[in-house]
């Protein structure tokens, strides 16, 4: 059956650039032109906003390092990565309902709180939020989020480890 | 005479007399038209006699060439042999073949580039647009950790060893 040799040549190629194409992650291109916002999934009415605000560590000479929480642990590569830590404790955490008017407060602890506006768009989240450590203004920024993709915050030093606080559009 | 055709010249008429064709009436009266017929008959008969027996005919050595080459002629000719056929290039199976490694193409490079857009929780989609840091003191930067984003704010002073985290 299989005797000619274009047709098969011409499957297998076929098949080796499906298979290239499918082992190769959908490139994520960063857009310079903003709200060129092609999001992952789509908001839903019952979105959310959390916050958290994770304390980066690490383990101690004979202390095992604690496992990485389940909201943070499909980034542990990048967190690893970037802060470099043994080990990532959420210290508190914070969930609000998403409404594009009111101006939401998420406290995740006493000190550390996040002020968020998210409206729809574009299939994604614009959301404006500011960073606060006690009544200090750390950072403001503005960017669109899909759910599921936390956008993560360097904030000060402690002596047990690094804060990092993290801000995230919720399913 | 056999032939049911009259004989009209007199050389059919002496070639039949002397071939011995003419009925026993018709060579009675061709005798009697013909006085000498009898004698050019039997001078006829001895000559030929006489032919015979000193130039008999040769053997043929293929007597019957004519009737075999008549025989090849008339005889049904086997069919002639169909000629070879060309082959395509592309047959219909392989340009089957062809056609499914080409959808199948399709629908990979629209499955990998396209339908990437679609329900997909685990991807990580974020744009940061505008940062600004919270006061003069402070310089925030967008850091891309493997695809994630990351506010990096520089400029924060250590907390005290006694701040109370939680």
């Amino acid at each position: 059956m299989f005797s000619n040799k274009p047709a098969i040549l011409a499957l297998v190629l076929s098949c080796a650039s499906v298979a290239c194409l499918e082992a190769q992650s959908p490139i994520l291109i960063e857009p310079r032109k903003p709200f060129n916002f092609r999001p992952g999934a789509k908001p839903a009415a019952d979105d959310k906003v959390w916050s958290a605000v994770v304390l980066g560590s690490n383990v101690k000479e004979g202390d095992k390092a604690t496992p990485l929480p389940s909201e943070l642990a499909k980034f542990a590569p990048q967190l690893s990565k970037c802060f470099g830590y043994d080990q990532y404790r959420i210290l508190g955490s914070a969930t609000k309902a998403m409404d594009g008017v009111v101006e939401r407060w998420l406290v995740p602890t006493q000190n550390f709180w996040v002020s968020a506006t998210a409206t729809r768009e574009q299939g994604g989240y614009l959301v404006n939020m500011e960073f606060f450590h006690d009544k200090r203004s750390l950072v403001s920024a503005k960017a669109m989020l899909s759910p599921g993709s936390p956008i993560f915050v360097r904030g000060p030093v402690h002596v047990r480890g690094q804060i990092i606080m993290v801000f995230e559009v919720k399913r | 005479m056999n032939n049911s055709e009259p004989l009209s010249s007199p050389e059919e008429k002496w070639t039949a007399y002397l071939d011995g064709n003419l009925s026993a009436q018709e060579t009675v009266a061709f005798e009697r038209e013909n006085p000498e017929a009898r004698a050019e008959r039997e001078m006829h008969a001895r000559i030929m006699t006489a032919v015979r027996h000193h130039s008999p005919a040769p053997k043929l050595r293929n007597a019957d060439f004519f009737n075999e080459s008549i025989l090849r002629e008339i005889s049904p000719q086997p069919p002639a042999a169909a000629p070879e056929k060309k082959r395509a290039v592309w047959p219909m199976w392989g340009l089957a073949f062809a056609c499914a490694c080409c959808l199948l193409s399709v629908a990979g490079i629209w499955a990998g580039f396209v339908r990437g857009t679609g329900d997909e929780p685990d991807r990580y989609v974020a744009q940061i647009v505008s940062v600004t840091a919270g006061d003069d003191s402070l310089d925030a930067t967008v850091v891309d950790a493997d695809g994630v984003k990351v506010l990096w704010i520089n400029g924060l002073e250590q907390l005290p060893n006694d701040y109370v985290l939680e």
